[in-house]
């Protein structure tokens, strides 16, 4: 699965400049100690990071190699690893290849998409954010050209050159800048042509099927058939439906994302599936091997060509010599279809390479292959498309200024919006909206179509936070822009928007805490949940670990039913066992008391008025002894932009989803690195991601454990 | 091959049809009994057959392989194991004092079951019940510390766990080495620490939640023509090829890798190696009860998309994943199973099973929730009463489970006196969450494996030994699990 190694001694890869990582800061490290929970059931927090924090490359094995010095010990590095596809990865890639191998134009159903820009226009539309098919006998005519006024005339339409003619007029559109309409056309094939301003008859610059006009020219033609209700361009790869057939990823505790590392496990129930979905696609591959794989299978050679287009796709890089033999050597016995299910079931398949090439000094670099890989995994949860596999084969990701480029494209691009939208959900904890129940008698108006636009609301404006927005963190923790929905306006008593809309809220909403699904998914079925709220703060937002109860705190006091949930939750703080970690959690919780379990504003609580005071208490680490008081979520935005823990927490959240791992002791100099990188850019969330791929932690990796034995 | 009647139907199990306790009593006192088709129909066929004396674990132990004498006389191994488990503890002993719910009372066969094991009633003298055994102090008592250790038996879930440590042993030559069925166990962003089967040490699977996918899998999407014909049909050569080229894949990989990602790619290789033995048909049913395995019918009506979270559809989830592991164990396709309810501090809104004691629609009442009913028993109070009725209720499931294995008849008794079932969850009381004195309970095993009706001391035992002891009870050898294990929980192996 590794690449071969080349032929010259390890040496630093070509390009490879320093890069402007700052030096930890001694206050990032002593905030890392400060995260650690003292007295409050703890265990086995991490230690204090290296207090010099420049722990350099050791590179004394008499190679005589200079490399770059690591700003970093090694230990920071994530560890040589292979790293299962997500679901939602694997799904990518399996997309990835076949719409490469298809050579589709536009982008492909299921892709994301901001609007009908990002798909194939003729075929489909963006709704909701994803390009979705339209029906099979529709099609949608685009011009781009420049003209007065655009119709189709065709044998559909009595070939009227304009609309009075019964033509069929298309529609100027300002967004994407070109002429556009979709129609329905009749069952079998219909031959048009555009006429501009009524008298320029030209064939469709879009369409490249045409056939003879009889009179010297030519016609553009459509096939329709919905016979078998499967779109003509459709492929049978899209039967293979990863999130609803595959395992579901297990998350390690504390480990917000369905990404580990470590907990990307291929079981007997995985692999079957695999093999299952392998098995489609293969027969897609050899039923349409001519189109897809550009070789007559009746060639003599047509197995061996195929596989030489297919290995490098599967593979995210060029096979090794070993390997390409072994699967020629398969096809030519067993078939190419038995050689197409092998590859896609083989661990360079499923599995993301991070092993990297050591540079002699026991710092392994990730090879321009895998560097690729990293970056479009982590920032588009898919394979490396064209352009980048084109930068990989040419060594130029070596290159950071190429590299933030690359991860600025990719940021921007519709599957880099959607990854984003992902992430901000798993880092919120918002995606456990999506089978979220209310009580119906408490909360008649939470209908599927509510849960549904809040289990994506958080996403959504964090990734237009990232991209168009421009947000810092202060920004995001403190700004009134969200995205609404039709179901979900309400909440912040704003007017019924007719789709989804960037809206300014309420300045009493303002910042993330007051995101009707970050309120949402932080209470209950039927009631809030001031712990969970201030857990909420002190893990996702300050990623201070809060240990289990102590044996000795017993169980929760008997409560008083009638009570209001603040004046119940109190009583943690009246058993001093309790109050040792629920100080520090319960009033921040309370702050937060006037929305209610689906983010609205509520006027009381069980008939009694609410009491909202809250406090922050030790916003940069337990035991930094600070407090301060607040009310409402705004309030406690303010707190937090204010803050520093926050900006390192983002920080470590990021490092920690590309790393795939949870951070440790050892982790803490790459983050304090990040840390300082990302204040230095102003907090920009932009610039905490380019920050993140040119990281030491994103580039270069340590020997394994079990290797280190 | 004849017809044979399906599965017992959801709505009644048949609990008329439980073996008296005399009678399974005494079964338990006949010599062994060799593996074999006896007077029973076969399910599979007569190669299959041959293939699974080969590969039994008993033709192994006859063999002299994983069965050391561990007594005068021989221990006949249990055929199948599982596990059912359900969140956030019981009402044990109170922090005001009052005695634990759940616990027996008595000594030895002398006993009187706690309270909320009132549904078990019909199977006490064919189970081991237990005061004092201990999961151990560490990781404060906490839910994740516990749901980590529990099958594990090692802190911080530091261990394979037993079930699927057995899979990979006894279960090995099974066609499928372990099923790990959820309900709604796998709620978007559910955690590691929640999932209570570890294939490697620090790292747990997900179970499958889904019975329909679950059913397609283990049968064929079509019913009859899939994976339960074991023997019937030879191999596929061209299935074959694959998984022969994917093992030639996975081992140049590991060679070039050596100690690199070992353990991730041994787990892998072990999933090779299920699939290898599958498709090669080499795997041994011992199958061959009087179930329908050609065509076997399982009842997935009114289970959608929207069961796999709703709450109100959780009792019907629960039946349909439990048929599904008696009937995967019936027809030979699996050894080990388990059936995770939930995950702990479960947010399941138990209120809403309609037709249950504890449905209430104006009212949501959580299992954690419930679980932190204060200081005292007190039927009055809202949190203990729904708390107890919970708990009860997981009981009858469990009870309805083991009426599923009582009512398929294998040589003189049935499916149930060779099978172990495990009751088990991560704390003891709920409300306190210690680890002391865990509430588990074994069913079955009563055809020469396990003791029955008995009420048995460990006197703070860690619960790694009785792992070993049922490990032993299948027929693995094994001497220690986990932390501090020390070896057979006594009083528990026949």
């Amino acid at each position: 699965m590794r690449p071969p190694l080349p032929a010259l001694a390890p040496a630093p890869p070509p390009g490879l400049a320093p890069l402007p990582v700052a030096r930890p800061s001694s206050l990032g490290s002593a905030l890392l100690s400060l995260a650690l929970i003292s007295g409050c059931g703890a265990k086995d927090g991490p230690a204090p990071a290296d207090e010099a924090g420049d722990g350099t490359a050791t590179g004394g094995d008499g190679s005589g190699v200079e490399v770059t010095p690591l700003s970093c010990d090694v230990a920071s590095l994530p560890p040589r690893q292979l790293r299962l596809l997500t679901r939602v990865e694997y799904a990518n890639t399996v997309e990835a290849i076949f719409s490469t191998l298809a050579g589709a134009a536009g982008a492909a159903t299921g892709a994301a998409c901001a609007d009908d820009g990002d798909c194939d226009l003729r075929h489909e539309s963006c709704e909701d954010d994803v390009c979705v098919a339209l029906p099979c006998d529709q099609y949608s005519f685009t011009y781009a050209g420049s003209a007065g006024a655009v119709v189709v005339a065709g044998s559909f339409n009595g070939w009227g050159a304009t609309a009075a003619a019964g033509g069929w007029p298309l529609g100027w559109d300002d967004d994407l800048g070109l002429w556009r309409g979709t129609f329905t056309l009749p069952e079998g094939r219909s031959s048009y042509k555009l006429v501009l301003d009524g008298s320029s008859w030209i064939t469709d610059p879009e369409n490249p099927a045409h056939e003879p006009d009889g009179y010297g020219g030519e016609n553009n033609v459509l096939d329709v058939d919905c016979s078998d209700d499967a779109p003509s361009s459709g492929g049978g790869w899209r039967d293979v439906d990863p999130l609803a057939d595959f395992p579901v990823e297990s998350r390690p505790q504390h480990y917000a994302f369905d990404n580990s590392a470590e907990a990307g496990l291929v079981t007997a129930t995985h692999l079957e599936r695999y093999m299952a979905a392998a098995a489609t696609l293969a027969d897609v591959l050899v039923d349409e091997q001519a189109t897809l794989l550009g070789c007559d299978p009746a060639g003599a050679d047509c197995a061996a060509a195929s596989l030489d287009r297919l290995l490098p796709l599967a593979f995210r890089r060029p096979p090794s010599a070993e390997e390409r033999a072994r699967y020629q050597a398969l096809a030519a016995g067993a078939g190419f279809a038995v050689a197409a299910r092998v590859a896609l079931s083989a661990p360079a398949f499923l599995y993301r390479s991070e092993l990297g090439i050591d540079r002699g000094d026991g710092v392994f670099a990730l090879t321009d292959h895998e560097l690729a890989s990293a970056l479009s995994y982590t920032l588009t949860a898919g394979p490396p498309d064209a352009a980048l596999r084109a930068a990989a084969e040419a060594g130029a990701l070596q290159d950071p200024a190429a590299l933030a480029a690359e991860a600025d494209r990719l940021l921007g691009s519709p599957a880099g919006r959607a990854q984003l939208a992902r992430y901000g959900d798993q880092w919120l904890g918002t995606e456990r909206l999506a089978t979220a129940t209310r009580q119906n008698t408490l909360y008649p108006g939470f209908s599927d179509e509510m849960r549904a636009e809040l289990a994506r609301e958080a996403g959504l404006t964090y990734a237009w936070a990232v991209t168009e927005g421009g947000l810092s963190l202060p920004a995001l923790l403190t700004g009134r822009t969200v995205r609404v929905s039709p179901n979900t306006a309400a909440l912040y008593g704003l007017p019924t928007p007719a789709a989804a809309v960037l809206a300014e809220v309420p300045a009493d909403r303002a910042g993330l805490v007051g995101w009707a699904s970050v309120l949402a998914a932080t209470a209950h079925s039927d009631q809030t949940s001031p712990v969970r709220r201030g857990l909420f703060v002190r893990t996702t937002l300050l990623c201070q670990e809060l240990g289990a109860p102590p044996p000795e705190a017993g169980g929760v006091p008997d409560v008083d039913p009638d009570a209001t949930t603040r004046e119940r939750f109190e009583q943690h703080s009246d058993d001093p066992v309790c109050a040792g970690c629920h100080q520090h959690i319960d009033p921040i919780g309370f702050g937060l008391e006037a929305y209610d379990a689906i983010g609205a504003w509520r006027p009381d609580d069980n008939g009694h008025p609410i009491d909202s005071s809250g406090a922050l208490t030790d916003v940069e680490g337990i035991g930094s002894g600070t407090s301060a008081d607040f009310d409402g979520p705004a309030a406690l935005g303010a707190l937090l932009a204010g803050a520093d823990a926050p900006a390192r927490c983002a920080a470590q959240s990021a490092l920690s989803y590309a790393a795939g791992r949870v951070p440790n002791a050892d982790t803490a100099c790459a983050i304090d690195a990040l840390h300082v990188t990302f204040a230095a850019e102003g907090h920009q969330l932009g610039a905490l991601w380019r920050a993140l791929v040119l990281s030491e932690s994103f580039r270069y990796r340590r020997p394994s454990a079990e290797e280190a034995r | 091959m004849t017809r044979r009647p399906p599965l017992p139907s959801p709505g009644g199990p048949p609990i008329g049809t439980a073996r008296t306790p005399a009678l399974a009593r005494g079964r338990s006192l006949r010599p062994p009994q060799p593996l074999g088709p006896g007077s029973r129909a076969w399910t599979l066929d007569r190669r299959a057959f041959l293939r699974g004396l080969g590969g039994s674990a008993l033709g192994l132990a006859a063999a002299g392989g994983l069965l050391a004498p561990r007594s005068a006389h021989a221990l006949v191994p249990a055929r199948r194991i599982l596990f059912f488990y359900f969140p956030d503890g019981v009402a044990g002993a109170s922090d005001s004092g009052e005695a634990s719910a759940w616990h027996c009372t008595g000594a030895g066969s002398g006993f009187n079951l706690g309270p909320l094991l009132s549904p078990l009633e019909r199977y006490k003298s064919r189970g081991l019940f237990f005061n004092n055994l201990s999961m151990g102090g560490t990781d404060a008592g906490s839910h994740p510390g516990g749901a980590k250790k529990l099958l594990t038996a090692a802190d911080y879930g530091n261990n394979e766990s037993i079930d699927q440590y057995l899979s990979r042993t006894v279960g090995a030559s099974s066609p499928w080495r372990h099923l790990y069925l959820g309900v709604h166990a796998t709620l978007s962003g559910a955690s590691g620490d929640k999932h209570i089967a570890y294939p490697t040490a620090g790292s747990s699977m997900t179970p499958e939640d889904d019975p329909r996918r679950a059913f397609a899998s283990l049968f064929g999407s079509g019913g009859g023509s899939g994976s339960g014909d074991l023997g019937e049909s030879p191999a596929d050569p061209t299935e074959v090829s694959v998984i022969d080229g994917m093992l030639d894949d996975m081992n140049q990989l590991r060679a070039q890798l050596g100690s690199l990602e070992q353990a991730k790619l041994d787990v892998h290789l072990a999933a090779l190696r299920e699939l290898e033995l599958r498709i090669k048909g080499t795997s041994s049913g011992g199958g061959g009860l009087d179930v329908d395995c050609g065509a076997p019918s399982l009842d997935l009506s009114g289970i959608s998309d929207a069961s796999l979270s709703d709450p109100g559809h959780f009792p019907r989830v629960l039946t349909a994943q439990s048929q599904l592991a008696v009937l995967a164990m019936a027809c030979g396709l699996t050894k080990v199973a388990t059936i995770q309810n939930s995950v702990h501090t479960s947010e399941l809104i138990m209120s809403r099973f309609e037709g249950s004691e504890m449905y209430d629609p104006s009212y949501d009442m959580r299992s954690h929730q419930a679980s932190h009913y204060g200081s005292r028993h007190d039927e009055s109070a809202r949190e203990y009463r729904a708390f107890a009725q919970q708990r009860r209720w997981w009981v009858s499931q469990f009870a309805a489970t083991l009426d599923l294995l009582d009512a398929i008849p294998e040589e003189s008794g049935t499916m149930l006196d060779h099978t172990i079932a495990v009751l088990c969850t991560e704390v003891c009381d709920g409300n306190n969450h210690l680890h002391d004195n865990m509430p588990f309970v074994v069913i079955g095993g009563g055809a020469g494996a396990l003791r029955q009706g008995r009420l048995v001391d460990a006197r703070g035992a860690r619960h790694g030994d009785l792992w070993v002891a049922l490990g032993q009870a299948m027929g693995a050898d094994l001497t220690r699990f986990g932390d501090a294990s020390s070896g057979p929980l006594g009083d528990v192996l026949a």
